[in-house]
């Protein structure tokens, strides 16, 4: 017997919930972890802001605007209501950290880490990995949600 | 099933908080590096008996506040050598000598940290 159409939709958004799920709880994971360290290891992560290759007045206000976007993160992505805005703010933020890593290494000789847990210890090519391997996990979360609001729409 | 996804983001909190604990005991003994010597973190101007006789610069030639602090605070430096410091400096920018690296000397006035 073939499902119909509203079974399958209400399958799907199913589905698609469980993704979202685990894709907004790898990026908690990640988010917590990373904002963790920096705030365990405050003075330093002050010091190697300050040491980025930006002026002065930006780097300034990063020390103290990254950690509490960083950590905005995560209660939008915890619930079901702010998931997208959630997956939209950490796309936008793994994405500009990417650009400007990848920059960074195309166009700047030495660049400081500000980073948490591992990532200073690992090379700069892992590093871009990582953000990318987080900024499609972001990407991808913010599709799905795109979608599945759209089907849910249409269902009902 | 359902309720594994339920509980998924906090255990994604719970694991978060675990790593970065974890993270910052055991990076200490691991992140500690000897005999090494790293692309310059910030540059200064120095006198001629070595002593900073100006502020400090960072790579992109920006002013840097807080490079005393870098200098004279051991503890915030990711080597272990007392009279150089390098902060945040990733794995490969690294190079593995024989020698250590010594402090700032009237040969190189616009030199790096170390």
């Amino acid at each position: 017997m073939q499902p119909q159409p509203l079974q399958y939709a209400k399958r799907n958004w199913g589905n698609n919930q469980q993704i979202l799920v685990l894709l907004a709880s790898l990026l908690i994971m990640m988010w917590i972890f990373t904002v963790g360290n920096k705030l365990i290891e405050f003075p330093k992560f002050r010091i190697q802001m300050l040491a980025q290759p930006l002026p002065q007045w930006i780097n300034q206000i990063l020390v103290y605007l990254l950690l509490p976007i960083e950590l905005l993160c995560v209660p939008l992505l915890y619930f079901n209501r702010t998931r997208f805005l959630g997956f939209m703010l950490s796309f936008l933020l793994m994405l500009s950290f990417t650009i400007y890593i990848a920059w960074m290494l195309a166009f700047h000789e030495h660049l400081p880490c500000a980073c948490g847990g591992p990532i200073p210890k690992w090379g700069w090519g892992q590093h871009l990995a990582f953000n990318i391997i987080f900024t499609l996990i972001a990407f991808i979360g913010l599709w799905t949600t795109y979608k599945s609001t759209r089907a849910r729409e249409h269902t009902n | 099933m359902k309720k594994l996804f339920k509980f998924l983001p906090m255990l994604a909190i719970v694991a978060g908080l675990g790593l970065s604990l974890s993270a910052f005991t055991s990076a200490k003994p691991t992140h500690q590096q000897t005999n090494v010597r790293t692309t310059p973190l910030f540059w200064y101007p120095v006198d001629i008996t070595g002593e900073i006789s100006g502020p400090a610069f960072n790579a992109g030639g920006s002013a840097m506040e807080l490079a005393d602090a870098i200098l004279s605070n051991p503890q915030l430096c990711d080597n272990s050598q007392p009279e150089v410091c390098y902060v945040g400096e990733a794995t490969n920018n690294y190079e593995q000598t024989s020698t250590t690296p010594s402090a700032p000397t009237a040969d190189n006035r616009l030199t790096k940290s170390n």
